[in-house]
């Protein structure tokens, strides 16, 4: 079963420091897990410097083709808006992650809404983390106000990243169900048979596997989504199939 | 032996959390867990005798497979929840305590001294939902109580802060660190092994909240020796509680 992480990352981290911080540490732990390709960006980008961090995204890309998948960020720092991610989508960028915590913009902005349209218009998915990985420090984006914005873009497609369990996964699920357009991956969802469930509500064809590696151990996920309840075609769609379609591949 | 030392029963409402000792030995088979170190949700949450002895009456029924901790909802019950910790080592062979503290309830006043001082007297271990500083705390006051943090600071009052975790652990040779909870952050399990060694540390799921699956892939996977990940995952428990 061929496996695509849609949320994986590189480089530096300021909370601590990683065991592998390189996209070769990343294709090295993708390698040891089982995966084949996995949708990136570049730290700098989320936490100093976005244009930086997408040149960085674009080359660990480039070195290594059909393994690595280019996704930007950008904020409206700096200029950011939905031409640049046009600019962006053009150079080879297959989707784009929104960070609004560590970004400082709100989610009900002209910034977001540019960019959804821009995402729209180029046929790339909007991801959009709650929180950038499960660790209990980090504030989290509202569910409710990424499906608001879900709403107002309807021919865009989102992927929500980061929900966890109880409340959180209550609130993933209503906004599913409001928004056909609104997608998940399951990095954070760390509950009792949470990927079951989730099918069960959602249905699997907007699941995407998401390891959170290389801040979260990747095996975790993997081993998750290999043990979960469901059919085969029901774990190819949500191991790969999915993040393939949604990503143009 | 693999054991997982942080296991819960019954019914809790607000984890929407309710297993059964048929449904939790069912799932650690297909983990491949051989022993459950299990507390009752109802005996932490609201009776704490009635919770202990239907815990009793299931380990009884299965007691290859279980273990059990006497639960106990706060210290703050006194005299009384010394009085339960010591009636179940007593009569029903509990090897350990499992205490909650809150921010509106803390455990890192006098009330919690006497309930690890028991324990202590009876070799149990304490499994306490704390953070760092109140482990800190609760070791600097009782030194010969085996505590283990539960979570290791991977939860919401402790703000995820495993770093923390290991150095206070690394103070207090009597603190144990336990691996469960949502955190799957990569790095803290080589770098609790690299500032404490493996003995210190405790493998558990925390199911039926968490899934079993990925907290035993947390271990598995880890850049870790066999030797470290035999003794993480059971050995360690094993060797505490003089399992046969």
């Amino acid at each position: 079963m061929m496996r695509l992480d849609i949320n994986a990352c590189f480089g530096h981290w300021p909370y601590w420091d990683l065991p592998h911080k390189t996209a070769e540490d990343l294709v090295r732990l993708m390698d040891r897990n089982g995966i084949e390709k996995a949708a990136v960006l570049s730290l700098r980008g989320v936490l100093v410097d976005w244009r930086a961090g997408n040149d960085e995204t674009l080359a660990a890309a480039d070195r290594h083709p059909g393994r690595l998948i280019p996704m930007a960020t950008l904020s409206p720092f700096m200029d950011g808006n939905g031409d640049e991610l046009r600019r962006l989508a053009d150079t080879g960028m297959r989707g784009v992650r929104l960070y609004p915590l560590f970004h400082s913009y709100p989610l009900d902005s002209e910034f977001t809404d540019d960019v959804c349209r821009a995402a729209a218009e180029r046929r790339i998915p909007v991801m959009i983390p709650t929180r950038p990985m499960m660790n209990w420090r980090f504030k989290t984006v509202a569910i409710e106000s990424i499906g608001a914005l879900a709403a107002r873009h309807p021919s865009t497609t989102f992927i929500i990243s980061g929900p966890n369990y109880l409340i959180e996964c209550q609130a993933l699920v209503k906004v599913m169900g409001q928004c056909p357009n609104v997608s998940c991956e399951i990095s954070c969802l760390q509950g009792f048979d949470s990927v079951t469930n989730l099918v069960r509500q959602v249905g699997a064809d907007r699941v995407l596997l998401g390891t959170g590696a290389t801040l979260h151990y990747p095996a975790c996920n993997v081993a998750k989504l290999d043990h979960a309840e469901l059919s085969t075609r029901q774990r190819e769609a949500i191991a790969a199939t999915n993040a393939l379609r949604m990503l143009g591949l | 032996m693999i054991i997982d030392g942080h296991v819960h029963i019954g019914v809790g409402n607000y984890f929407h959390m309710k297993a059964d000792v048929d449904q939790l030995l069912r799932l650690a088979d297909k983990v491949g867990v051989d022993k459950l170190f299990v507390t009752d949700l109802g005996s932490l949450f609201y009776d704490m005798s009635e919770g202990n002895d239907r815990l009793a009456r299931d380990i009884a029924a299965h007691s290859d497979r279980l273990i059990g901790y006497c639960s106990v909802p706060t210290p703050r019950f006194g005299k009384r929840a010394v009085d339960e910790i010591r009636r179940c080592f007593e009569k029903h062979g509990f090897r350990g305590v499992k205490i909650y503290s809150h921010p509106e309830a803390p455990i890192t006043e006098p009330a919690a001294y006497p309930l690890l001082e028991s324990a202590a007297e009876c070799g149990m271990l304490i499994l306490s939902h704390t953070t760092p500083d109140e482990c800190d705390h609760l070791m600097q006051n009782v030194p010969q109580a085996r505590l283990v943090m539960a979570h290791m600071g991977g939860h919401p009052y402790a703000f995820g802060d495993w770093y923390r975790a290991v150095a206070v652990a690394k103070k207090h040779p009597n603190l144990l660190l336990d691996t469960a909870s949502s955190q799957i952050d990569n790095g803290m399990l080589e770098w609790a092994v690299a500032e404490l060694g493996p003995e210190k540390i405790l493998y558990g799921s925390d199911m039926p909240l968490l899934d079993p699956f990925t907290q035993m892939a947390k271990v598995t996977g880890a850049e870790l020796d066999d030797r470290a990940k035999s003794l993480i995952l059971g050995d360690n428990l094993h060797r505490l509680l003089g399992l046969p």
